[in-house]
């Protein structure tokens, strides 16, 4: 194809929790730790770790779809890009309601676990409630933008 | 003897028991069919993960020692043992067998000297270990399908740390496994070092046949996060593996639960019987006794 105007790649984007998103593709831009990539049809073969933030996908039928990624992997290889996300969801799917109280709920955890208030029935991780925070803002970022 | 009302009081209360058993028995088997899916839906991301590993080990010769969670610590002097159980109880052994499995095993090493720290996730073990008087170092609460992955990386992100700077020298993962509904046991993992299995995946003739990889930011880095992720998923598997186990054997606990009150309904139908035949015939007798003694 001459003029590239029909060329695709293949997307697969896999959480642990189960694929999100697969299907041809014009363009993917991934947060990488080095910043934002984007990789077009018949890329060089790379493997990149990416950082929490938002992914971007141009679909083949010309529209953009917005995922909220948290750190993990691409790797491209045979014109097919495989993104390993911890988390992955895509902006229209966000829940953003459920979101804020995940970022209530993790202040107010982190809270309890500075002024030692913690009660005697229960146990807080900081490193769990930080991971929790985090993805927590970084989806409703991402449902925002869309 | 008891008495006919005693017994048929004790039947209504031994029949609410056997709704209550009954019902918990429908909703585990509803979760099991649920936590079973979720297992499913690992597959893709560790099969993913396994295959990339197993590249990029093809790519970067590994050697036992330039990669920390590789390399296996000469002498042991602190471990970290990670139980899984349950929030809930009503679930026969399930949670009695992993406490076991776990203290035997920090029993065992105090015996050699060795120091070990717990990581306990669920209620019921946090709360046994208390009880028992084990040291927890962290414990995981209200763990839920949703938030299964999170913990499972809290977990990894404290023993890696540890691991790395060799303030501990092996990592033990106990839970149970999930077999079939009916079918869940005990199993016991040494998590770190990583063992051999995937280092083996290296091999001269693969590493002739590399792709040329571009490496954001480099092969080394991107090796060395790409680790922690495999402990992280196996972590996720084991916690899911786990949740399946416990609703199978919340559900086999219950079936009996049903099946043992509808045996005492039985039994004590058939001594409420009885116990009503023997004061009519009581009745009789001091009828016809009076009868006799009139007529004498």
């Amino acid at each position: 194809m001459a003029d590239g105007a029909n060329e695709y790649l293949r997307l697969e984007l896999v959480a642990p929790r189960g694929p999100v998103y697969e299907g041809d593709v014009e363009m993917v831009v991934v947060p990488a730790v080095t910043g934002e990539l984007g990789i077009l049809p018949h890329h060089a073969p790379l493997v990149a770790q990416l950082t929490i933030g938002r992914m971007r996908v141009l679909t083949a039928g010309g529209t953009w779809l917005s995922f909220a990624v948290a750190e993990g992997f691409a790797k491209v290889q045979f014109n097919k890009v495989i993104v390993l996300a911890d988390t992955a969801e895509e902006a229209s799917a966000i829940d953003v309601p459920r979101a804020e109280q995940g970022v209530e709920r993790a202040l107010r955890r982190l809270e309890m676990h500075r002024t030692g208030t913690v009660p005697e029935d229960d146990v807080v991780d900081p490193y769990r409630e930080q991971l929790a925070l985090k993805r927590a803002r970084n989806r409703i970022k991402v449902a925002q933008l869309g | 003897m008891a008495s006919f009302r005693d017994i048929r009081r004790r039947i209504t209360s031994v029949q609410n028991t056997e709704k209550i058993t009954k019902a918990m028995e429908m909703v585990a088997a509803a979760r099991l069919r649920r936590a079973q899916q979720r297992i499913e839906a690992t597959r893709p991301y560790a099969l993913n993960m396994l295959e990339f590993i197993g590249q990029l080990v093809r790519y970067i010769p590994v050697s036992g020692t330039e990669y920390p969670l590789l390399k296996t610590h000469k002498e042991v002097k602190k471990v970290t043992i990670i139980a899984l159980t349950a929030d809930r109880g009503l679930a026969g052994a399930f949670n009695a067998n992993i406490t076991r499995r776990a203290f035997e095993l920090v029993d065992s090493y105090k015996a050699q000297g060795i120091d070990s720290d717990l990581v306990i996730l669920g209620r019921k073990g946090f709360s046994t270990a208390r009880f028992q008087g084990y040291r927890v170092d962290k414990a995981y609460l209200d763990v839920t399908d949703r938030t299964a992955f999170l913990e499972a990386q809290a977990i990894t992100a404290g023993i890696i740390r540890r691991y790395t700077e060799e303030s501990i020298d092996r990592v033990h993962l106990v839970y149970n496994r999930f077999k079939s509904a009916m079918e869940q046991y005990v199993d016991e993992q040494v998590i770190l070092p990583i063992q051999e299995e995937l280092t083996s995946l290296y091999t001269p003739e693969g590493a002739s046949q590399h792709m040329d990889f571009m490496f954001e930011p480099s092969p080394e880095i991107v090796l060395s996060e790409l680790l922690p992720s495999y402990i992280e998923i196996s972590v996720y598997r084991a916690i899911l593996e786990s949740m399946a186990s416990e609703q199978g054997a919340r559900m086999t606990a219950m079936r009996a639960a049903s099946d043992a009150a509808g045996e005492m309904i039985d039994e004590l139908t058939l001594a409420m019987n009885r116990a009503r035949q023997y004061s009519i015939t009581q009745e009789i007798l001091e009828v016809v006794a009076g009868a006799d003694a009139l007529a004498g």
